[in-house]
């Protein structure tokens, strides 16, 4: 916990007014009733950062990403994403923003291309023929654009499903638990794809997977309860708290 | 808030204790012609309370509606705590209303059930809101049972007049037998009438505030045991 | 201006998505005139030769639609919340309202097209005949689509959102519909036999029932589908 307040306190004073963090947060509660789904939650996540989450089922993980994405209106707090209010700038928000999930988000009766071109109408993306034959390229399933999703292997899907979070140039990528279910081949070829974005946005992923989450991060959380009981940089991660602190919560639990 | 229920509790017995005095010492007997005969029909009495129990169900549902919307404005839990005990009251009375109708069919027409177009009404509605607990019981997650629920509540109190006017589309056999038009009552039908629906109106908000409290307190409960278990 | 242009065409790629995969599968339209051909068939068994059927022909015609629409209805939000299709239309920057009335008019359309192929065959098998005007019987029906596709567009989405998913549509749809199947049953039956005076006064009124019931539903539906969609 003193890390954690370190890290807050650092991020406060390092803070250059020019500089806008990518997502920022500030003391987010979320209440139902007598529950607490979210306890006071602040963090800074700088353009381009990595945010590994972890965290038992039913941590709060899910309610922070759908109160980042505007799926939620949060109780109390203040969260900036892009320096704009989830609560009154939503649509351009969404705009920004893409979601890898470990459900693919596509339609198996429908081919590549008709589902590029519906989420294509639904973010209205200009040049959308292009851009769809640009992204085909990129995730090498140019070949099969006319085949239907149900044909597709389960790699083969994650790779169409990550052209579909890009489609609109989202700045921000939400992965929610990405590896879960992909044989180790594919989760090579998905990470040599997440490589070869990286650059231009700024991620947050929910992992159950210790390993892959720690390699990828550039900060990595563990939420328990509706609490923040695990905040640090990647360069400072002290990886025994970080096991003990894991071991207890989440295994513990489950 | 405890006290003020209590209070209520107490005023809707001397309400309803003075509707049953009026409705069977003071409001005359009704009396019709039939084959030429005068005949007094007893059964009638019941009407003093069948209408009042018909009229509190159908205010229930309307407030259950009503918190429910109020809940999905707010999202806050304690709209969702009173539209769901409204439902449940409204549900309440209206199997009464059932019981007391079927009674009436079984002294009148000597059957359980007659397809009367209020007490089919009654039947439609009973159904349509078992449909919300229901779906109340098939959402695990609070907040989402909270919000569906409302969302129904809201539908279901919209259907209802749709179902009214329905039902009387349908040629019936029997004529609309409640006929609760003032004019043709006499003052002290009408005295003992109004008492009881007033008092079943106090009864109703009495239930209304004693489920919100338990509703509440099944809440603290719950908070306390996960604050142990956790 | 923009944002209206956009949401026209947003309506617009939900109802082609949902074109497309069904000429592709054909699973709704066909199960669901296969269907409606099935329990015509169940009637003959359950009437017999029975002189009296025309009395029974609208009742037993609208019977058969709301099962028929039932199994659509379910099928219909199943496939987008198979693959967590839902999720990723929720989190693009869609009016939740424009979701809704794709959907709708999908399912609108599908339940339109199973009743033109099914009535004329209803006809021939009961030797039915419409005696009033055909244009008061389509637009009837119509109206009752209408009510029909929004109400379950709407409950079907509340359903799909529970651990019961299609089993709770029918214990919350039905209710809500039953004023549309009388007033459905009542028009079309009355047009069907031809009748005049005070019972064409009757086909009337519940005409005007269907026109308040569609209207106040689509609005309904307007202000909660924010609601019942996601949160």
């Amino acid at each position: 916990m003193t890390k954690a307040t370190e890290l807050l306190e650092k991020e406060k004073n390092e803070k250059d007014p020019a500089r806008i963090p990518e997502v920022e947060v500030n003391n987010l509660t979320k209440t139902f009733g007598k529950r607490k789904v979210l306890d006071k939650i602040s963090f800074e996540l700088e353009k381009g950062g990595f945010l590994s989450l972890f965290g038992p089922n039913g941590a709060g993980k899910t309610t922070l990403i759908k109160i980042i994405t505007t799926l939620i209106a949060p109780t109390s707090g203040e969260i900036r994403v892009s320096g704009m209010n989830p609560m009154k700038n939503s649509a351009a928000i969404r705009a920004k923003v893409g979601l890898i999930s470990h459900s693919p988000l596509l339609y198996l009766d429908l081919n590549a291309e008709e589902n590029l071109r519906f989420y294509g109408a639904m973010y209205s993306v200009h040049n959308l023929d292009e851009r769809i034959d640009e992204l085909l390229d990129q995730v090498e399933l140019g070949h099969r654009r006319y085949d239907l999703v149900r044909t597709y292997s389960k790699g083969m899907t994650q790779r169409l499903a990550i052209a579909r979070a890009l489609l609109h140039k989202p700045s921000i990528l939400f992965l929610d638990e990405p590896h879960s279910g992909l044989d180790p081949h594919a989760v090579d070829i998905f990470e040599n794809l997440l490589d070869s974005i990286r650059a231009e946005h700024t991620f947050i992923m929910i992992t159950h997977n210790i390993e892959r989450g720690l390699a990828l991060c550039s900060k990595a959380m563990i939420l328990y309860n509706g609490q923040i009981v695990f905040y640090q940089d990647k360069e400072e991660l002290d990886i025994d708290m970080f096991k003990s602190i894991y071991q207890q919560r989440v295994k513990g639990d489950s | 808030m405890e006290k003020a229920t209590k209070l209520l509790f107490a005023i809707a017995a001397v309400l309803l204790l003075t509707g049953l005095a009026l409705a069977f010492l003071v409001a005359p007997q009704i009396v019709i012609q039939k084959d030429g005969k005068d005949v007094s029909i007893f059964s009638q009495k019941i009407f003093y309370f069948h209408a009042p129990i018909a009229e509190t169900s159908l205010v229930a549902f309307v407030i259950g509606a009503i918190f429910g919307a109020l809940f999905l404005a707010r999202k806050e839990r304690k709209y969702d705590f009173l539209s769901f005990a409204s439902v449940e009251l409204g549900f309440v009375f209206g199997a009464l209303v059932m019981w007391t109708g079927d009674i009436w069919t079984r002294s009148e027409w000597g059957t359980w059930w007659e397809w009367e177009p209020r007490l089919t009404t009654y039947l439609i509605l009973m159904l349509l809101y078992s449909g919300y607990f229901v779906l109340r019981s098939a959402v695990s997650e609070e907040s989402s049972k909270a919000r569906l629920s409302a969302a129904y509540s809201v539908i279901a109190a919209v259907t209802v007049p749709f179902t009214f006017f329905a039902i009387r589309l349908i040629p019936s056999v029997h004529p609309i037998v409640f006929d609760s038009s003032g004019a043709k009552m006499e003052h002290s039908m009408l005295a003992a009438f109004l008492v009881s629906m007033f008092g079943m109106t106090v009864l109703y908000v009495a239930f209304l505030l004693l489920r919100y409290q338990t509703l509440l307190a099944g809440e603290e409960v719950d908070y306390l045991k996960n604050k142990l278990g956790g | 201006m923009i944002r209206k242009v956009s949401g026209a065409k947003q309506i617009a790629a939900i109802i082609k998505k949902d074109i497309i995969a069904e000429l592709r599968t054909k699973e709704m339209v066909v199960s669901m005139f296969l269907f409606v051909l099935l329990v015509m068939v169940a009637f003959k068994y359950a009437f017999g030769d029975s002189e009296s059927f025309s009395d029974y022909a609208g009742g037993l015609l609208w019977i058969a639609f709301l099962f028929t629409a039932l199994l659509g209805l379910n099928r219909s939000f199943v496939h987008e919340k198979d693959e967590g299709c839902l999720e990723g239309l929720l989190l693009a920057p869609v009016d939740r309202p424009n979701i809704f009335f794709g959907k709708m008019a999908g399912n609108f359309m599908f339940i339109s097209i199973v009743e033109i192929i099914t009535v004329p065959i209803y006809m021939i098998l009961f030797k039915l005949s419409i005696e009033g005007s055909i244009a008061l019987f389509i637009s009837a029906i119509v109206l009752s689509n209408i009510g029909i596709s929004t109400v379950g567009t709407l409950l079907s989405t509340v359903s799909i959102n529970t651990k019961m998913r299609d089993m709770l549509l029918p214990l919350i749809f039905l209710p809500v519909i039953l004023p549309v199947l009388a007033a459905a049953v009542v028009s079309t039956g009355g047009i069907m036999a031809g009748v005049a005076g005070e019972k064409l006064a009757n086909v009337f009124s519940a005409m005007k029932l269907l026109i308040a019931y569609d209207i106040l539903f689509l609005l309904v539906a307007y202000a909660l589908y924010d609601f019942v969609i996601g949160e």
